[in-house]
């Protein structure tokens, strides 16, 4: 309802047609394309709002008051301590686990035993990470193509090579004269 | 104006009535399949109005994510079910979200309810909301998948659209392959997200194999009421897609006040079949694992891929 025009006014600019007209719909609280998608956003919102207070206002008529009390976590008769808590490691562990043919997980537990019995650790060592699959196959390849290329234009105007860089500039107005030609 | 409002709080009503219903009928299928008598199928509406009269117990641990979020739920599930055509195939509210917002609608619920599971601290919460996030996640591409092959086939995403085209035949019946395959396709997801046997087991409190019920273990009183209602409301917003998508035969194409109870009666009866069907299966298929959720959300994601590939090569 507000974004769309002010958007509008960047894209007439560079297709000399408004798209509002078009994609908006009913003084603009909805945003339609033909017949095949619709959706208002305000509208939405709206009716979020006033159903969440539909909800409250049944657990008023339903429940008579709205009375609660604060009581401690329940634990299976233990006391919940932060210590419990789900951590950002077991949150994702589902998803990693039947994404491991992507992500290929290495887990590694290393345990130093007592001396006099080895069923005491002395000390335990939980190592786990992942591959950042798409980033190690998908992005970094093309950061680092344009990095080294950035690097290697940096290296001729700052050493020696001044004239091939020029030389390139060259090459590349004359390839731009001749395109837009 | 006023025909419209009336439209949607008659809409509301049936959403908010029938839900429990449907929850109670799938209820006394199993029972009767497992030679119990079982409660009567009105007995869920007997739990929420006990649940609200209750005094709500909330943990100490938990922030004000907690104590909204049943109201978020709530209000986004309604929200959804005031989108999806039960009785009427325009609704009023057609122009606010097309199918695909209804999703989300349902999504930003389920985003809410699993904060909510961590908020309280303890480990079972968690282990409910990382499930349910595993589920939601792996669920998402299938169903957006068979959404798409249906706005293929109907030629819109707008769930007017869709139901009233196929309720006049248009387009469908020529190559209804697509349209099937993302039926199975969208009924697994259904089964999915709605908490049902193959996935989530909604009667147990076995830790585990809870995943829903685990999320919701520190409500009580009017917040229980709220969620649990919700999720039966869920439940029949994805059975309505379900029957007003692929048959939508009955439902009420003008609003006038015949048709509409035809359409309300035909709507009644659709759901109730469909959920005497999920009752059966409920009973016949053993739950699965959790880590083999994948290959049957694979399927569906499968058969609504079919089901696009499908659309194109019959339409040449």
């Amino acid at each position: 309802m507000f974004a769309i025009p002010l958007l509008d006014q960047v894209s007439a600019g560079f297709m000399g047609v408004s798209v509002a007209e078009r994609a908006l719909s009913m003084d603009g609280w909805a945003l339609t394309t033909a017949n095949f998608a619709s959706v208002s956003m305000p509208a939405l919102a709206i009716m979020l709002l006033v159903l969440s207070g539909v909800g409250l206002l049944i657990a008023l008529l339903v429940g008579g008051r709205l009375k609660s009390r604060v009581y401690k976590t329940w634990g299976c008769g233990l006391n919940v301590t932060s210590r419990m808590e789900y951590t950002a490691t077991g949150f994702a562990q589902p998803i990693k686990r039947m994404f491991s043919t992507v992500y290929q997980p290495t887990v590694k537990l290393e345990s130093e035993m007592l001396e006099e019995s080895r069923y005491f650790a002395k000390r335990k060592h939980f190592d786990f990470h992942i591959t950042p699959f798409f980033q190690q196959y998908l992005y970094d390849p093309v950061v680092n193509l344009v990095l080294r290329m950035s690097d290697r234009l940096r290296n001729m105007t700052v050493v020696n090579e001044l004239n091939l860089y020029l030389g390139y500039v060259f090459a590349a107005l004359l390839v731009v004269l001749l395109l837009v030609r | 104006m006023i025909g419209n409002i009336g439209l949607l709080l008659l809409q509301m009503v049936v959403m908010l009535g029938v839900s429990p219903f449907v929850v109670g009928l799938i209820r006394k299928v199993k029972a009767l399949l497992q030679c119990r008598e079982g409660a009567s199928v009105f007995q869920p509406y007997a739990d929420l109005t006990k649940m609200f009269g209750k005094e709500a117990v909330i943990p100490s641990t938990t922030s004000w994510i907690f104590t909204i979020t049943p109201y978020i739920l709530f209000g986004s599930t309604l929200a959804a079910g005031l989108l999806v055509p039960a009785f009427l195939a325009d609704m009023p509210l057609g122009f606010a979200g097309n199918i695909i917002a209804l999703v989300y609608l349902l999504a930003l619920g389920t985003f809410f309810l699993i904060l909510a599971g961590l908020d309280a601290g303890s480990a079972f919460g968690g282990m409910g909301s990382s499930r349910e996030a595993l589920v939601a996640s792996v669920t998402e591409p299938a169903m957006i998948l068979s959404i798409f092959a249906i706005g293929l086939t109907a030629g819109s995403t707008n769930l007017n659209t869709i139901v009233h085209r196929t309720a006049l035949l248009q387009g469908v019946m020529t190559d209804p392959a697509p349209h099937l395959l993302a039926l199975g396709a969208l009924f697994i997801v259904t089964l999915a997200e709605t908490g049902r046997v193959p996935v989530d087991n909604p009667a147990t409190h076995l830790e585990l194999t809870m995943i829903h019920e685990a999320m919701i273990l520190d409500y009580s009183g009017r917040y229980l009421a709220l969620v649990e209602w919700a999720a039966s409301m869920k439940l029949l917003v994805f059975l309505s897609l379900l029957v007003n998508i692929f048959a939508p035969w009955g439902i009420a194409i003008e609003a006038t006040a015949g048709a509409m109870a035809l359409g309300l009666v035909a709507y009644l009866v659709k759901v109730s079949a469909l959920a005497v069907v999920i009752g059966i299966l409920e009973c016949t298929v053993a739950k699965l694992r959790l880590f083999r959720l994948s290959e049957l959300l694979g399927a569906a994601f499968i058969l609504a891929l079919l089901a696009v590939i499908f659309f194109y090569i019959f339409r040449g």
